[in-house]
């Protein structure tokens, strides 16, 4: 089994990060710009339409970031008349870290509603406590808009890796955007420096946070890599054992019986079909396409498990009963299944049929199993070693043991029927088909 | 005699049943089964039983192990014989503490042929327990017993299974909620009853003795070199120190409580 490499661990998680990161800052930025919208109760009327327009290119373009991350979110935008065009853009820019509309739209939303506290042309008549507010609410927007850029899984990808310049690029952003914000935040204007200078000071030098907040996502990236690889190990001992439970065991048996004085031919064909089913079982389980297997579990996985490993699609079409495939078997009456049915089948195969089709019931008092194979075949050579009335003898004597049998009779394509019954396992005390309710 | 086979699997089952009946002397016993030890607590006649088979590693059907059946069939009354696969690494200890906390009859491997298993029913109904070289390897040594000596508090079992979950030195035993101090003592106490198991019951290579190999190993490098064999130990052997009924037997040792049929058993049980 191969090893895993952990820098492509670190690249999945970040990645598996980020788009969650997104819609949550999606959310944090709807939030901050919803605490703008309330600021606005403190503006003159007279300034009020040129404060709202200014916010509203940060709504607009917080409205095309969560259509672009809402699955057919772009679909909505796109019945708006005339927004053709956008919406071709956003789609082809979708998923991928490049510089789209969206970016800029929020870029220009997060400095305009900036500028509706401070800067060159200041909305007048905020008292101060109000436009220190709005203003921290505004820089936290950039903020959190840019803190997608510092922990962008692009940073940690394996197959296009940041070139050493952009490397280099990730440790300035904090840097530049303090520059950005302190530039701002000067006091160009009499109502600027309205906003305390300690405010705006703590704002300016708020993106060394960034650092902070990277070093912290590289530990939690670096921590789920190992946690991974402790999980791979546990979970390879963990296969490891249950292919000795079912796998090996089938095999112990099948070799125990081989070395035993006089094996029958037949059953030891027997048992290594059901060997072949064990496999094919084990997979189904492995790769979560079943739950049950040696523990009992549904009709239709045994099927599929049986077509699996000894049908031949080429050859033959294969079908089992709709009713049937539901149908769950307690472990014991499973396990039985797994012998029989995997005979049934493979004498079919032989019988030379295009067509064969499986059906199991469970009914009566006692509950009687019954499994039925029905082929179109134009039967068996009549050589003895396969003879179904031959091979099947061993398992007819089992399965009398638990007062069954098997039974042949011509169908109407022309080929067999083979019903092989059982009666089900007396069980304990454990709900479920197939099971009865002991006393 | 009625006979049960306790295991997940129903071949084991048709195995000794099939062995039993090939053979006049031994074709009148009766052999039903269960798959998990549940179903074998459900079983409404679980008394008139003579002879039990059971299996330790229920993976497949339940959460109860081996050890549950075993304690199980004690109280009852039935006698029983280990039935397992002993051969794998990862049942030894499972084996050593069945034999540790009960008095099973024998040790029947899942390989064994028709003719062995016709022999240990004949044994066992005789009135006599199974002695096979087998067997006497998971017997108690003199003096304490592996498990014992591997777990002598039950709170150990918290540091087996962060051992088993965790590679890094701080975060065992974080998850174990001990200090690294503590954990540190914990592997250098168990490393010698590791290497000592494995060595007995060759598994692999036994764990390579850290000072003998480089003599000049820095504290730190110390703690490594002892904390990656016995994380490799703590996963193989996963299952068993997870296991809920091991516990309750460890802490019930530890209380003092005779295990559940002290004094029925031969000579004293420790």
């Amino acid at each position: 089994m191969r090893t895993t490499d952990d820098s492509r661990d670190i690249f999945s998680t970040a990645l598996n990060a980020g788009s969650r990161l997104w819609w949550a800052g999606c959310w944090i930025r709807a939030t901050l710009l919803a605490g703008m919208w309330v600021t606005l109760a403190w503006v003159p009327v007279a300034e009020l339409p040129r404060a709202c327009g200014q916010l509203l290119i940060g709504v607009i373009a917080l409205s095309i970031a969560f259509a672009h991350s809402t699955p057919g979110g772009l679909d909505v935008v796109a019945r708006v008349q005339g927004t053709d065009v956008l919406v071709n853009h956003l789609s082809r820019t979708s998923g991928r870290a490049t510089i789209d509309a969206s970016g800029l739209g929020e870029g220009l939303g997060a400095l305009m509603a900036t500028l509706v506290y401070v800067g060159w042309f200041p909305v007048t008549g905020f008292p101060v406590a109000v436009r220190s507010v709005g203003l921290a609410l505004a820089v936290c927007y950039s903020w959190e808009a840019l803190l997608q850029a510092v922990i962008d899984p692009g940073w940690y990808s394996t197959d296009d890796p940041p070139a050493r310049a952009m490397r280099v690029f990730r440790y300035a952003i904090p840097v530049i955007f303090a520059g950005i914000i302190t530039f701002v935040l000067l006091p160009w204007q009499p109502a600027d420096s309205q906003v305390p200078l300690l405010v705006r000071v703590a704002l300016s030098a708020s993106p060394a946070v960034y650092y902070l907040v990277w070093a912290v996502f590289d530990v939690m990236l670096r921590a789920s890599a190992i946690a991974l690889r402790n999980s791979q190990s546990l979970w390879r001992w963990d296969i490891w054992g249950d292919v000795h439970s079912s796998v090996k065991n089938t095999l112990v048996f099948l070799n125990q019986y081989a070395e035993d004085p006089d094996p029958d031919v037949d059953e030891l064909r027997g048992l290594i079909r059901n060997a072949l089913v064990v496999v094919d079982d084990f997979r189904g389980q492995l790769i979560g396409a079943q739950v049950g297997g040696a523990g009992g579990g549904h009709v239709s996985d045994l099927w599929n498990s049986v077509v699996r490993a000894l049908g031949n699609t080429h050859k033959a079409q294969y079908a089992l009963d709709d009713a049937s495939a539901s149908m769950e078997l307690s472990a014991t009456d499973y396990q039985i299944a797994q012998r029989v049915l995997p005979d049934l089948f493979s004498n079919a195969m032989k019988a030379g049929a295009s067509q064969v089709g499986a059906k199991c019931s469970i009914e009566g008092e006692p509950r009687v199993i019954r499994v039925e194979v029905a082929d179109n075949g134009a039967g068996m050579p009549a050589v003895g070693a396969v003879n179904p009335q031959t091979s099947l003898g061993v398992l007819r004597e089992r399965l009398r043991e638990r007062n069954g049998g098997i039974e042949h009779s011509r169908n109407a394509t022309g080929g067999m029927t083979a019903v092989a019954y059982w009666h089900a396992d007396r069980g304990v005390g454990l709900p479920g088909i197939g099971r009865v309710q002991g006393p | 005699m009625n006979i049960v086979v306790a295991d997940d699997l129903f071949w084991p089952q048709e195995t000794v049943r099939f062995a039993l009946a090939a053979d006049p002397a031994t074709k009148h016993h009766v052999v039903t089964g269960v798959r998990d030890p549940e179903e074998l607590r459900r079983l409404p006649d679980l008394g008139t039983f003579g002879l039990a088979f059971v299996d330790l590693d229920f993976r497949n059907t339940s959460g109860k192990s081996g050890l549950f059946a075993l304690r199980l069939l004690e109280q009852f009354d039935v006698r029983a014989v280990v039935y397992a696969a002993d051969d794998e690494d990862n049942r030894a200890l499972s084996l050593m503490a069945a034999f540790r906390f009960f008095h099973p009859h024998g040790l029947v491997s899942k390989g064994a042929s028709s003719a062995e298993i016709r022999q240990a029913v004949t044994v066992i109904e005789s009135g006599a327990r199974l002695d096979t070289p087998a067997m006497r390897r998971y017997a108690r040594p003199r003096g304490l017993s592996y498990i014992d000596r591997l777990l002598p508090r039950v709170g150990d079992l918290a540091i087996w299974r962060a051992l088993a979950r965790f590679t890094d030195r701080r975060t065992i035993a974080l998850a174990a909620q001990v200090s690294p101090r503590t954990l540190d003592t914990f592997l250098n106490d168990r490393f010698d009853i590791v290497a000592e198991i494995s060595e007995a019951f060759h598994f692999q290579a036994p764990p390579a003795t850290p000072t003998p190999v480089t003599p000049a190993l820095t504290a730190g490098e110390a703690r490594h070199a002892r904390l990656a064999p016995l994380h490799a130990f703590a996963l193989t052997h996963r299952r068993f120190f997870d296991d809920a009924e091991l516990e309750k037997l460890l802490r019930e040792r530890d209380d003092g409580r005779d295990p559940p049929t002290a004094g029925r058993g031969p000579a004293a049980r420790r």
